[in-house]
């Protein structure tokens, strides 16, 4: 396992979904401060890609391991992503009035 | 035509559920006066025109009559807007409220006026949005209005609507000075 690159590839995911939520939270000043800024489609999209991006890289850093341990960490890491992932967009969409539970 | 409470996806979010009322009626009405608003039916769909109504979070508990997402959402139940496999979509849920033996004109009244001394209430004693959304919030405001105004609806309506059996205190819909101080919340 390179740790270097699994922290690098994990940093993908915990620096660029804050990146994605800073860009639509600018955005929305440009238009409709109660939206998201720009189309939904786009903004899961975006979180797709981060996500998709991330987990590869996670993949090729752990690639020396055993199977049954890359199968470990890769669903630990996307549970992981997926808690992060709920808090932090509920929080951003509830608290900043897009959408309102 | 009837009393609906709705459940829509929430924009953004993956996971959530937002619930709002809608009124629906077969002819145009004349504007209304609701508290500080003017109100009139909007087409949702085919032959049904409607009022919808929901709270949101604007720093307080706020009512906001056709906001854009419920509106949308409304009008994707009623066909006014059509949804398509490749577009984002609210998928909307919409239950009809039993009102009983209630004639339908006397229970959506019944519905407007407790909005509008909420509105009311509001502008003296707000309630405060809870953090988060974890609370009273938009979901227990909805069928709050449906309880106090005799209606019987599900209130557990599709995915996570959290805090759909909370309840608004019932002295915000009450169009009277109060004599004893409010009970709080969030």
């Amino acid at each position: 396992m390179n740790i270097n690159s699994f922290i690098r590839a994990l940093l993908i995911w915990f620096i660029g979904l804050p990146i994605s939520i800073a860009l639509s939270f600018t955005l929305r000043y440009v238009g409709d401060v109660n939206s998201l800024g720009m189309p939904e489609l786009l903004w899961f999209f975006m979180h797709l890609c981060i996500f998709v991006f991330s987990i590869i890289k996670v993949y090729t850093s752990i690639n020396q391991m055993e199977l049954l341990k890359k199968i470990t960490v890769i669903l630990s890491v996307i549970l992981t992503y997926g808690a992060y992932y709920t808090v932090l967009t509920w929080i951003y969409v509830i608290e900043s009035g897009i959408d309102s539970v | 035509m009837a009393v609906y409470v709705g459940a829509r996806d929430l924009s953004g979010l993956a996971i959530g559920t937002h619930q709002f009322i809608v009124l629906t009626y077969e002819h145009p009405l004349p504007l209304q006066n609701i508290a500080f608003s003017q109100v009139t039916t909007k087409l949702l769909g085919g032959n049904t025109r409607g009022i919808v109504i929901g709270a949101q979070n604007r720093g307080n508990l706020a009512v906001e009559f056709f906001e854009k997402g419920d509106l949308t959402a409304a009008m994707e139940f009623f066909g006014g807007i059509e949804t398509k496999w490749h577009k984002s979509d609210y998928d909307t849920q919409l239950m009809e409220v039993d009102c009983g033996s209630l004639p339908d004109p006397e229970a959506k009244r019944r519905v407007l006026n407790l909005i509008e001394s909420y509105l009311l209430n509001q502008r003296n004693d707000p309630i405060k949005y809870p953090t988060a959304g974890l609370g009273v919030n938009s979901n227990s405001w909805a069928q709050s209005v449906i309880q106090y105004s005799g209606g019987k609806v599900s209130g557990d309506m599709k995915g996570f609507d959290i805090s759909n059996s909370k309840r608004v205190p019932s002295t915000y819909f009450k169009a009277v000075c109060l004599n004893k101080p409010r009970v709080q919340v969030n």
